[in-house]
C-alpha cells in the first residue's frame, strides 16, 4: 500500500512565539509538493473554548485551570471525531496546531498534577509525531513584542507582563522538555532560534527521514 | 411543621436535587428556593435547565446544545469533558463564593447527576466500550477530586418518578416525542442513581404525583433541617471514592 494513501497525524507544539504557525505552513507546502493531501487544523474553533478564552482575557477571576483543561479536551475530542479521524481515514496528513501536550505544559505551572493529566490524556488519539519548535524565552518574548495575552503569562497579576511571561513560559518550557525526555521517539525537536530557513531545512530533513522509515515499516 | 426550617450554617449549605429527566427537579428546586426566600434566607439556584443572569457562558452554550435534541449530541467523551468543565466553572465561580457568603445553594443536578447520566449514556449508546468508558469516567473523577477538593452536598434529595409520567412531562416541556431509546436511557439513569445512592443517607421522594409538590417540599424541609443540625456528617462522606 502506498503510504501516502494512509493518513498521518502531526501536531505542532512550543512556547508562544516559537514560530509554530510559520513552520507548520512551510511543512504543509512541502508535503503538498510531495503529493500529500494536507489539512491544517487550528485547535481554536470549538465555541466553548473561544467564549471562555475571550472571557479570560477580560476577567482572570473566572479562570479555573481544571475546568479549562477539561474544556480543551472536549475541544480535542470534537476535533478528533469531526476532522482528525475522518482526515486520516481519507489518507490526508492532518496537522494540528497545539494538542494535549500544550494543555499539560501550560497547566503544570498552574499547579495541576502531572500524573493526573497524563492519565486523562491517555484516551486521546496519539499523534504520529509531535513537532516541537524550540526557542529561548527571550526570543519568544521578542517575537511576541507588545502582544502578550493574559493566557501567556499564566494569569499572574504582575505589573510587568514581560517578567510574567518569562517566569510562566520558563516553567512551560520545562514541562515540554520533561515530556520530550520521557518519550523522545514521539517528538521531532526543531531549534527555531534565529533563521527560519535553517529551521525549515532541518524540519524537512527530519520529516523525510521519518516518512522514509515509515514507508519501510509499511 | 414543628420547627422553622431556617438553616443556621454560616459556612453555607449545599442542597443537591437529583433525578432522571422529567422527574421534576427544576420545579422542585424552584419551590424549595422560594421557601427559603420567604424565610429571608439567602438562596441561590445553580445547575438545571433554566438560565439565570449569573449562568456561565459555558452553561448557556450547553443549554443551547440540548434545546433542539434534549442531549448535548457531541462525541461521548467530548460531552463528558465539556460537562465536567461546566460543573467545575460553576463550582469555582458560583458555588464556592456563594457558600463563602453563607448562602443556601440549591443545585439542580450536581456531580451525581453527571455520573448517573453519563454512565447510563455510555452503557445504552456504546455497549461495546461501556466497561472501559465508565471506568475512565469514574477514575477521572476520583483522581480529580483527590487533587482538587470540591464542596460535597450537605444533603441530597433524589426525586424518583414513574417513567410514563416523565415521558408525559418531557413531551410537554420540549414539544418533542420521547423515543424508545430515550426511555431505555431513562431507566438506565435510574439504575445508576440507585447504585450511587445505595449506601448514602439521602432523601428519596416519589415525585410522580402532580399535586404532591407541596407535601414533598415539606418532607424535604424537614430532612434538610435535620441535616443542617448534623451537616458535618454529610461532609465526611465522599461519594465517588
Amino acid at each position: 500500500m502506498d503510504p501516502k494513501q494512509k493518513g498521518l497525524f502531526l501536531t505542532f507544539e512550543g512556547l508562544d512565539g516559537s514560530g509554530k504557525t510559520c513552520l507548520a505552513d512551510k511543512l504543509s507546502c512541502w508535503l503538498k509538493a510531495q503529493g500529500y493531501e494536507v489539512e491544517y487544523v487550528s485547535s481554536v474553533g470549538f465555541e466553548p473554548i473561544d467564549r471562555v478564552t475571550t472571557l479570560l482575557l477580560e476577567d482572570k477571576s473566572i479562570y479555573d485551570p481544571y475546568a479549562h483543561l477539561f474544556l480543551s479536551y472536549a475541544n480535542s475530542r470534537v476535533l478528533i471525531k469531526t476532522v482528525i479521524e475522518p482526515g486520516i481515514r481519507g489518507g490526508k496528513v492532518v496537522i494540528l496546531d497545539r494538542y494535549f501536550h500544550s494543555s499539560i505544559a501550560y497547566s503544570l505551572p498552574l499547579g495541576l498534577p502531572r500524573d493526573w493529566m497524563s492519565e486523562i490524556s491517555s484516551v486521546l488519539l496519539k499523534p504520529d509525531k509531535v513537532i516541537y519548535c524550540d526557542v529561548s524565552i527571550e526570543t519568544a518574548l521578542i517575537r511576541k513584542g507588545e502582544r502578550i495575552a493574559n493566557v501567556e503569562v499564566g494569569f499572574q497579576p504582575q505589573i510587568n507582563p514581560s517578567d510574567a511571561f518569562r517566569t510562566y513560559q520558563t516553567k512551560v518550557k520545562e514541562g515540554y522538555e520533561a515530556m520530550i525526555r520521557e518519550d523522545p521517539d514521539q517528538f521531532i525537536v526543531i531549534p527555531n532560534e534565529n533563521i527560519l530557513d535553517t529551521a525549515e531545512a532541518d524540519l524537512i530533513t527530519k520529516m523525510e527521514n521519518f516518512l522514509h522509515r515509515r514507508k519501510e515499516h509499511s | 411543621m414543628d420547627v422553622t426550617p431556617v438553616i443556621q450554617n454560616t459556612g453555607g449549605f449545599l442542597i443537591s436535587v437529583e433525578g432522571i429527566s422529567g422527574a421534576g427537579k427544576t420545579s422542585f428546586a424552584n419551590a424549595l428556593a422560594k421557601e427559603y426566600e420567604l424565610l429571608d434566607q439567602k438562596v441561590i439556584q445553580l445547575g438545571g435547565f433554566e438560565i439565570h443572569s449569573y449562568s456561565s457562558p459555558l452553561t448557556i452554550f450547553c443549554r443551547d446544545l440540548v434545546t433542539s435534541s434534549r442531549f448535548v449530541g457531541l462525541p461521548w467523551m467530548a460531552e463528558i469533558h465539556l460537562l465536567i468543565a461546566e460543573l467545575l466553572f460553576d463550582v469555582e465561580c458560583l458555588l464556592v463564593p456563594a457558600l463563602k457568603e453563607g448562602r443556601i445553594v440549591v443545585f439542580d443536578g450536581y456531580w451525581d447527576s453527571l455520573v448517573a447520566f453519563q454512565s447510563a449514556r455510555i452503557k445504552v449508546q456504546h455497549p461495546e466500550i461501556s466497561s472501559s468508558a465508565v471506568e475512565y469516567l469514574q477514575k477521572s473523577l476520583d483522581l480529580l477530586f483527590s487533587f482538587r477538593p470540591i464542596p460535597l452536598p450537605d444533603c441530597t434529595i433524589y426525586l424518583t418518578c414513574d417513567i410514563e409520567k416523565t415521558k408525559e412531562r418531557l413531551e410537554a416541556r420540549d414539544t418533542l416525542p420521547v423515543t424508545i431509546e430515550e426511555i431505555r436511557l431513562q431507566k438506565e439513569i435510574a439504575r445508576q442513581y440507585d447504585g450511587l445512592f445505595r449506601n448514602r443517607d439521602i432523601l428519596r421522594i416519589d415525585n410522580s404525583c402532580e399535586g404532591g409538590l407541596s407535601e414533598n417540599i415539606q418532607s424535604a424541609l424537614k430532612f434538610i433541617q435535620g441535616k443542617s443540625y448534623y451537616g458535618s456528617e454529610a461532609k465526611r462522606s465522599i461519594p465517588y471514592l
